[in-house]
């Protein structure tokens, strides 16, 4: 199961690679964030201390949310400025 | 259940997948969602409920929010050539290989790192003291801190959000912004 961990955390970095739009980067994030809590849970589940794994995945869940509201603050600041939303464009915040 | 938790990696893997590389936006949101529900399914079959539950929720008002994302901004089609994949193909490699490194440097223990025997037992006999009020006082019991910067976190990130994402403030002919 850590192996199958790994694979959604490259699938998610192989994302984040491959997408030029910031939503098609911040889905492959979600991806890896997601490879990182069953990485966790399942390590806490072999390791017997399945109650603190499954806390610290609980606490890495909140910080991915806090990570996609920063990202989506981000991409309407580049859509205000410059009426799309690419990753070229993630250059400066100011006009 | 070993079937279900099979079948929830499998859904997993498939969804995670799609997401990773389709092109068009709105399959990526809903395959992420497929595939946080996978997650979620292992997370029951592991016998963490209130884990499951939460990422069920946080799945689904993610691709809620990610759905308004690309009606507001408008949704754009991936169309790399396939010679771009290399580098995407080799970074996520990259990374599966330092990780399994990682898993394999542990000495004879890191063998359980690619076994099924202690997850099956698990699922089979799930342990106890997993439940959500005992999850709930170990929380506020012994990391209380981790909570506490946890929360602070988010909160300067909605302050954050809102800074960010404001319209410029226009300078009149007086000086003063309007």
């Amino acid at each position: 199961m850590m192996v199958f961990a790994a694979v959604i955390g490259a699938l998610g970095l192989a994302g984040v690679l491959y997408k030029r739009s910031v939503l098609g980067v911040l889905i492959g994030a979600q991806v890896l964030f997601m490879g990182a809590t069953i990485a966790l849970v399942v390590g806490g589940v072999q390791a017997g201390a399945g109650a603190q794994a499954h806390l610290f995945a609980l606490l890495t869940v909140c910080v991915c949310v806090s990570q996609g509201l920063a990202a989506y603050s981000v991409a309407a600041r580049v859509f205000y400025l410059k009426g799309r939303i690419r990753m070229d464009d993630l250059r400066t915040l100011r006009r | 259940m070993i079937w279900a938790l099979i079948a929830s990696a499998t859904l997993t893997l498939i969804s995670a997948a799609v997401a990773s590389f389709s092109s068009a936006e709105r399959r990526s949101i809903t395959a992420l969602w497929f595939a946080s529900i996978g997650v979620g399914g292992i997370y029951l079959s592991l016998g963490a409920e209130m884990l499951a539950i939460v990422q069920w929720i946080v799945a689904t008002l993610s691709a809620v929010a990610f759905h308004f994302f690309a009606s507001l901004f408008g949704e754009e089609r991936e169309s790399r050539p396939r010679s771009q994949l290399l580098v995407p193909v080799l970074g996520g490699a990259s990374l599966l290989a330092i990780l399994l490194i990682g898993a394999l440097s542990g000495g004879p223990e890191s063998i359980s790192a690619f076994s099924l025997g202690p997850i099956a037992e698990s699922v089979a006999n799930p342990p106890s003291g997993q439940r959500a009020v005992d999850l709930g006082y170990r929380l506020i019991g012994d990391h209380l801190v981790s909570l506490e910067i946890l929360g602070l976190c988010l909160f300067i990130s909605i302050l954050g959000a809102g800074v960010i994402s404001r319209p410029d403030a226009v300078e009149t002919p007086e000086g003063g912004p309007s």
